[in-house]
């Protein structure tokens, strides 16, 4: 072997030795590639015992992987920021309904957000709103029939009552005290059931706050109808939209606002430096305060009874930074109310690590299921 | 005896074990070693030198076809007999 190698070493190297130059580069050869093989006998031993180590190390990141994705898992769907009492809307399943076709479910969170529901008639606020709002759970049932005149050819008037044609369809809203109920939408009417037994008299399942698409003008500064105009938007009197912009000494803002009340409502956006009316504020900026003043109520509320806050993202006009503002303060500040948000833009956000997302699957009324998606996932 | 040393670290470590192994550090230590059996050369860097325009691993694995051949397996064979 080593007589292989020696033309070659006395071609590279300046090896000489007198006349035993070519046995001693053999000797040398030998002895170099002897020692070699020693030490890389050695240091397998180390390899070896690196090799081991490396794998114990690989298998205990898994390890750990594995229990964070668990624990990122179970608090995701536990979200159990809100006191777990506050849970109020623990799951929905919608049964041939509003452009669902067979059955699809949405287990909530404390924050929950449904991307795409534009495939749907109703978005998943409105669904909520159903058990919530007497209004809402009206417009599902059958219009009554009216009497429709029409002009015979002969002559005379021919009267026809109107037929609605509603299509049947199930809600169920399992709460978080493990109560069902049960909105069933049929030609006939529609009726609420708590279990089994039908509920003659609707009354509200669940306590919601959903803010609207809200504007105020110079005119409604004028007339001073602005604070009545906010009050009604949040479902509140003016004298409480009063006490709730006085607030109490835990108050936080969302977007870091001041407010300031004393013949009209004065708001000082966070950037900004001086205090001005609510009309003069951007619709960016009005928004903002009807989100912030909204947080507030829910939070107030949500100390006396469980609140769902709602909130639609096609009702209220915001820039993205806005929302993201918004959501983050949401997963960051844990709230002690449960928010849904039905979400059509996304919002320039890293990661929410505790919002559960909803992806809508499906085609346009030919909905098939709600996806469950991590924020990543439900942003790309 | 190097060649079934190599045979051996071969089947332990495999090729790319020793590509991992066969670092300067080791070199510089082995030529060191044999530098010390011949006193009266100077052969350490003049091995070093050589051996960067070596593919020792290719050297190594010829060592270990050339025992195959000779038949000089390092583990040992269950014999039918038993």
């Amino acid at each position: 072997m080593a007589d292989d190698l020696v033309p070659g070493f006395l071609e590279t190297t300046d090896f000489l030795a007198g006349e035993d130059t070519e046995s001693q580069a053999r000797a040398v050869i030998e002895a170099f590639l002897k020692h070699i093989v020693e030490e890389l006998y050695r240091s397998s031993d180390q390899l070896a015992f690196h090799a081991n180590r490396q794998e114990l190390l690989h298998r205990e990141t898994q390890d750990r992987i594995v229990q964070h994705l668990d624990a990122s898992l179970s608090s995701s769907q536990k979200s159990n920021h809100a006191p777990i009492q506050n849970r109020t809307v623990s799951q929905l399943t919608i049964s041939d309904y509003a452009g669902v076709c067979g059955e699809a479910t949405i287990t909530f969170g404390a924050l929950t957000l449904v991307c795409g529901t534009l495939k749907l008639s109703h978005t998943i606020c409105d669904l909520l709103r159903i058990f919530s709002e007497k209004e809402q759970f009206g417009l599902t049932q059958p219009a009554a029939p009216t009497l429709l005149e029409y002009s015979a050819a002969s002559g005379g008037t021919l009267r026809q009552p109107s037929r609605t044609f509603m299509r049947p369809g199930v809600l169920r809203l399992a709460r978080s005290d493990g109560n069902d109920f049960i909105v069933t939408i049929r030609g006939s009417g529609t009726t609420l059931s708590v279990g089994d037994t039908t509920a003659p008299v609707f009354s509200p399942v669940v306590k919601t706050i959903s803010p609207r698409k809200f504007l105020a003008t110079f005119s409604d500064q004028e007339d001073g109808s602005v604070e009545k105009k906010l009050a009604s938007h949040l479902d509140i009197s003016v004298e409480d939209l009063k006490a709730c912009i006085d607030g109490v000494p835990t108050d936080t803002s969302v977007f870091g606002y001041d407010y300031f009340y004393e013949d009209e409502l004065r708001v000082r956006p966070g950037s900004k430096s001086g205090f001005q009316t609510v009309a003069s504020l951007s619709g960016g900026e009005q928004s903002r305060l009807l989100l912030d003043l909204t947080v507030r109520i829910s939070r107030y509320r949500s100390k006396l009874e469980p609140i769902v806050l709602l909130v639609d993202q096609s009702k209220i006009f915001m820039d993205p930074e806005g929302w993201a503002c918004f959501l983050e303060w949401l997963e960051r500040k844990r709230p002690p109310f449960q928010t849904v948000v039905d979400l059509y833009t996304m919002p320039p956000i890293k990661y929410l690590a505790h919002a559960r997302c909803y992806e809508v699957i499906g085609d346009d009324m030919d909905v098939s299921a709600f996806e469950s998606r991590t924020w990543n996932s439900a942003t790309k | 005896m190097i060649a079934r040393l190599t045979e051996t670290l071969l089947l332990k470590v495999g090729k790319e074990g020793v590509a991992r192994l066969l670092k300067e550090p080791l070199l510089e230590k082995a030529a060191t070693n044999t530098q010390l059996d011949f006193e009266g050369l100077e052969i350490r860097d003049t091995l070093l030198k050589w051996s960067q325009s070596q593919n020792l691993i290719e050297i190594l694995e010829d060592l270990k076809r050339r025992q195959e051949a000779r038949g000089g397996r390092s583990r040992p064979r269950i014999s039918r007999d038993h």
